[in-house]
């Protein structure tokens, strides 16, 4: 078989990206966090969710310039 | 004393201006019309010169001179081979069954008249 | 408080300004930042509904953090947009797919009866969608104008709102029926409403954290302190709402019309995939600030949907409540304008177009197609307004929201298991789709729609509570004893795994008709699949004229008129319009599904051009992967295998030609033996006469005879030696049509001197039915003579004679030539065809032997032949053959090249 392209990588994080975001912010993870702590005053799972949330976008950010980038180089 | 002479030929016509200028020459004509016979008359007559064509009916010349060579009776018998084809294969089949002149038609009569006489003169 | 005017004037103004800029763009098309990325993923924002504006708050004062769920279901599909949505943009591109109804349906075998269902569950979620929005607008002005009595009454207000926003969406949303054409007057309104959404909200947020609350930590504290217990709400509600909103951001029909048919550059996917998600995300930063503020300062008792406009105007800021609103009022009108845009293309496309094609049943498409398909559109989107306007007016009060806005993404919902499995799995078929998408649609509306809507009624109530028919299994809110989930994840549970276990079941119950095979391949292989992929597998035929005709029916002159023209030129085809082949009318077929839809636009196509047939075989070389490498591969092995067949074709070709040399040596020889014979006695007898003075007369005569004799031979020779050359070439015989027997009896008459002097008796029987062959008179008048000739010169019989036969035997003319000599022995038999044979029997004629050889050459070149048929003791028989002539002249090409016949034993 073909050794992976970069493109080819590329393609399976951001197939598994969502799911992997998914499992990130449902019970049980999201559970873990649910709970009387506090960050800076604001409820622990409220900066969990947010923080997650921000994280995923920036990983789709990189992905969507990664891929934009690959499929540049990698003409099919 | 007159030298025995047998004519191996299918063609009428060549056969008798063979039989005309070889008794003209002094000789003693036998004819025979294809292979089988020649080697029938051979053993008969013991010529002493055998004018053998090739291509002949039943038994082809070739195969009667195999025949002449293998029989100690008739292996005396000096033989000339008479080919219409003259190609260089024939001759060379010719000298290694063992014939002792060969000649293609159409042929020259004084020609074939002093090889019958050259061999009839050895034997 | 602002007063009634200043609001009124406000909305009027923004309305004005929307107005505008929709106008300026649609006459702008294309130009600079209308096709940019960041317009194309604001106009993805009219996810955000007034729902989102309003209810948001409302849900995060009520529910906590539950209403981020609606949010993040959408990131993580745009997080996952190389997989799917990449995939959705690019086949709507190569189809033309006008909606999501058009989408599946074109999928499923381009069915319209699936288009038509999916069309009837878009309308039946979005009326109480659009009647929510409706309901936000009027409600919100009612709060920022005061007292319902100073604003007059709602309904009044509603169906002012309602009769704007269909006059904005008739103006531009149908100006044209081309998918293909986008509404840049739309989008760029509702990028302008997606900024106004946002600065808005944003705004109110800000208030809420700076004005009213003092900073972060004291918002924190007031949302510790108004949330519920964060130990809650984190159970399966909330998983289901993340997996609901991410079908919603696929399925809704107006996210399908921005994300998909209104894309302009599959690349601005690329920038929407982040930028989307951090909209959302900046439009749900300020939503729990506000809420606890909300809850916090207002009056217990206010409604916490309203507090985007209460809680500032509390705050005495007016301005930023005017904002509010604005955006309030952006979040409603441009989910009402494109849902109506998208809803009415399908009301058009799936319900009207086919039911007119099938009432106009067997005719040809007549009439102006498009004026028709604009007409429905509009009626549409006024209809779907005044549904939406009485839905607001009579539907059920109670319910909140945000429950409405959940009741309609369940119902689109439906949708996505057909979705999925038309993008990713190639066995799913139209029977799969249509079961899913019934039962899942009928199980939602039993469980869920209808709860909501006969609320009030008392024989739903009755129902509701001992379940229909007093069958307590199936009661809607506990299908089966399921009553551990809340009304709508009992909905989603139901509906959602009968809809995915029918279709599975359905789609595995049959296989694929051809033309859903196609279409699976189509779109499964999107990527694989060059732009014009299978449709090379559907063959069709029609006149440019009519197909001219239907087009400009169905999409005006002008576009039509284009459309065939620019065809043509692409093509290097001089004519105006193109030669209508498959791929023409592919082509034509498609650009009408971008108006018409896929199902009715192969149905119109079919009506002029027939239906596709589409051959299996060709199909089942696209249908998958594996079958592509195998066909590859054997390709590729047809490719060696022609290469030895080449190779070895060479290889004896060669030895025809070492073995044809052969012949040739062989033939000379023979030939200069047959000369050299003759020659012979004619060299040794005149040598005699010349040498010999004292020969007498008589036998110089008779020497002189045989010269003569052997000359004529040698002549003869020649001449036959000549005419085999030449028969066998077959050059100087032209063939026509003649009748055999004309040539046969010109041969019995030639032969009739021979046969008397001879004294051979010719007995002949002729068939009376007429005859005609391909051949050449002289030269089969040839054959006859050569054979009867042989006949009458070998007959050894006593009393000699021989019988000539003709009949006709399935389309052959057949002559018998039979003697009753003694017949040809069983050795001359094999050889008497071959050249330079002659029988073994004694005879005067002294010929070549070429004879036999010459007449089977000429018979063979007439597509006959001549056989011996008998060779026994009682007499010969020859038998010519000759086939009659018929429309096919090929068999008389036979090629009998020089020197086929082998002439080894000819000795």
């Amino acid at each position: 078989m073909a050794k992976l392209t970069p493109l080819r990588r590329l393609k399976d994080i951001a197939a598994i990206a969502p799911i992997f975001g998914f499992l990130l912010l449902i019970p049980p993870v999201i559970g873990l966090f649910a709970t009387e702590a506090t960050v800076f005053g604001a409820p622990l799972v409220l900066v969990y969710l947010f923080a997650i949330w921000l994280a995923l976008i920036l990983i789709a950010a990189i992905l969507s310039q990664r891929l934009s980038q690959a499929e540049r180089d990698d003409p099919k | 004393m007159s030298v025995n002479v047998l004519i191996a030929e299918d063609e009428q016509n060549i056969a008798e201006s063979l039989r005309f200028i070889l008794e003209q020459a002094g000789c003693d004509v036998r004819h025979a019309l294809d292979g089988e016979e020649a080697l029938k008359e051979a053993r008969i007559s013991t010529p002493d010169v055998l004018i053998l064509d090739v291509m002949l009916p039943s038994l082809n010349g070739f195969d009667v001179l195999k025949t002449i060579r293998s029989d100690s009776d008739l292996t005396d018998i000096a033989v000339l081979i008479l080919t219409a084809k003259g190609q260089s294969h024939d001759r060379k089949t010719a000298d290694t069954l063992g014939a002792d002149a060969f000649v293609t038609k159409p042929f020259s009569n004084s020609e074939i008249v002093a090889e019958v006489l050259r061999l009839g003169a050895k034997s | 408080m602002s007063s009634l005017n200043v609001v009124i004037l406000a909305a009027l103004g923004y309305a004005v300004v929307l107005f505008l800029v929709a106008f300026i763009s649609d006459r702008s098309t294309r130009s600079g930042w209308l096709s940019s990325p960041l317009v194309y993923t604001l106009s993805i924002s009219v996810y955000c509904t007034s729902w989102t504006f309003y209810g948001a708050v409302g849900s995060a004062a009520r529910n906590g953090l539950e209403f981020a769920t609606i949010y993040i279901g959408p990131t993580l599909v745009f997080l996952g947009f190389y997989s799917v949505l990449r995939k959705l943009l690019r086949i709507r591109r190569e189809n033309n797919i006008t909606s999501i109804a058009d989408f599946i349906s074109s999928r499923y075998g381009k069915s319209d009866l699936i288009a038509a269902t999916v069309t009837i569950i878009a309308v039946f979620g979005a009326a109480p969608y659009i009647a929510l929005q409706l309901k936000a607008i009027t409600t919100s002005f009612q709060v920022i104008g005061g007292s319902s009595d100073t604003v007059g009454s709602a309904p009044i207000t509603a169906l002012w709102v309602a009769a704007g926003l269909a006059l904005f969406t008739i103006i531009f949303g149908t100006r044209s029926i081309d998918a293909n054409e986008r509404h840049y007057g739309v989008v760029a309104a509702i990028a302008v409403e997606a900024i106004v959404k946002l600065v808005a909200l944003i705004g109110v947020g800000l208030v809420a954290v700076y004005h009213v609350a003092d900073g972060p930590q004291d918002i924190f504290n007031r949302i510790t302190e108004t949330m519920p217990p964060p130990e809650e709400g984190f159970g399966v509600r909330w998983i289901g709402l993340i997996l609901l909103s991410g079908t919603a951001v696929l399925c809704l029909p107006r996210q399908f019309q921005v994300t998909v048919v209104e894309n302009v550059n599959e690349r601005h996917l690329f920038t929407a995939a982040w930028l989307f998600p951090l909209y959302l995300f900046l439009m749900s930063l300020f939503i729990l600030p506000i809420a606890a503020v909300g809850a916090t300062t207002l009056p217990p008792g206010s409604n916490p949907d309203m507090f985007v406009l209460t809680m500032p105007l509390a705050a005495g800021r007016d301005d930023i409540a005017l904002l509010a609103f604005l955006g309030g009022f952006s979040s409603a009108t441009s989910m009402v304008i494109v849902s109506c845009i998208a809803l009415s293309t399908m009301i058009s496309n799936h319900i009207v177009m086919p039911l007119t094609l099938r009432r106009t049943a067997g005719l040809s498409v007549d009439g102006d197609v498009r004026g028709l398909l604009l007409k429905s559109r509009r009626i549409a989107i006024c209809g779907i307004l005044f549904v939406g306007f009485l839905y607001l007016e009579f539907g059920p009060q109670s319910a909140g929201l945000a429950s409405i806005g959940l009741v309609a993404f369940l119902g689109v919902a439906q949708v996505l298991p057909a979705l999925l499995g038309a993008l990713f799995w190639p066995r799913a078929n139209r029977r799969g789709a249509m079961l899913g998408l019934s039962i899942g649609f009928a199980i939602w509306t039993y469980t869920l729609l209808l709860p909501g809507l006969l609320a009030d009624a008392k024989w739903w109530q009755q129902i509701a509570q001992v379940g229909p028919f007093g069958i307590e299994a199936l009661r809607p809110d506990a299908l089966f004893g399921l009553t551990s989930l809340d009304p709508l994840m009992h909905a989603f549970f139901w509906s959602i795994s009968a809809n995915v276990f029918f279709f599975v079941l359905g789609s595995l119950s049959r296989d694929l008709n051809p033309l859903e095979q196609l279409q699976s391949t189509l779109f499964v292989d999107a990527f694989r699949s060059g732009s014009e992929g299978g449709q090379r597998l559907v063959g069709r035929a029609a006149s440019a004229d009519t197909l001219f005709d239907l087009a400009q029916r169905v999409m005006g002159a002008n576009q039509a008129y284009g459309i065939f023209r620019n065809y043509a030129q692409a093509h290097n085809q001089k004519a105006e319009f193109p030669v209508p082949d498959d791929a023409f009318i592919n082509h034509l077929e498609r650009r009408m599904a971008s108006s018409v839809g896929a199902a009715s636009a192969r149905a119109m196509i079919s009506r002029v051009a027939g239906g596709e047939r589409i051959s299996l075989d060709e199909l089942v070389e696209i249908a998958d992967e594996t079958a592509r490498l195998m066909e590859y591969s054997t390709r590729i092995e047809q490719k060696s295998r022609e290469i030895e067949e080449t190779a070895s074709k060479l290889k004896s070709a060669n030895e025809r030609l070492v073995q044809i040399d052969a012949q040739k040596d062989e033939f000379l020889s023979q030939v200069s033996h047959e000369l050299r014979t003759p020659m012979t006695s004619i060299r040794s007898f005149s040598e005699i006469l010349a040498q010999n003075d004292r020969i007498d007369d008589d036998k110089s005569r008779y020497f002189m005879d045989i010269i003569h004799d052997e000359s004529v031979r040698l002549t003869r020779l020649l001449d036959e030696i000549l005419d085999i050359g030449a028969v066998e070439r077959g050059d100087d015989f032209p063939v026509t049509l003649i009748d055999p027997m004309v040539a046969l009896k010109r041969a019995v008459d030639a032969c009739r001197g021979l046969a008397a002097s001879a004294k051979v008796t010719i007995i002949e029987h002729h068939t009376d039915q007429p005859a005609v062959t391909l051949a050449n008179q002289d030269r089969l008048t040839q054959v006859f003579i050569n054979i009867i000739s042989n006949a009458i010169k070998y007959n050894d019989a006593v009393k000699p004679e021989i019988e000539i036969e003709t009949t006709i035997i399935t389309g052959t003319f057949l002559t018998s030539v039979s003697d009753n000599g003694s017949g040809v022995s069983e050795h001359d038999a094999t050889l008497i065809f071959d050249k330079f044979s002659r029988g073994s029997k004694p005879t005067n004629e002294k010929g070549a032997g070429l004879g036999l050889a010459i007449s089977r050459t000429i018979a063979r070149k007439f597509g006959g032949d001549v056989v011996l048929a008998r060779a026994s003791q009682t007499g010969a028989k020859f038998n010519i053959t000759l086939p009659i002539a018929s429309e096919d002249h090929n068999q008389t090409n036979r090629d009998d090249t020089l020197y086929t016949k082998p002439l080894a034993e000819s000795v």
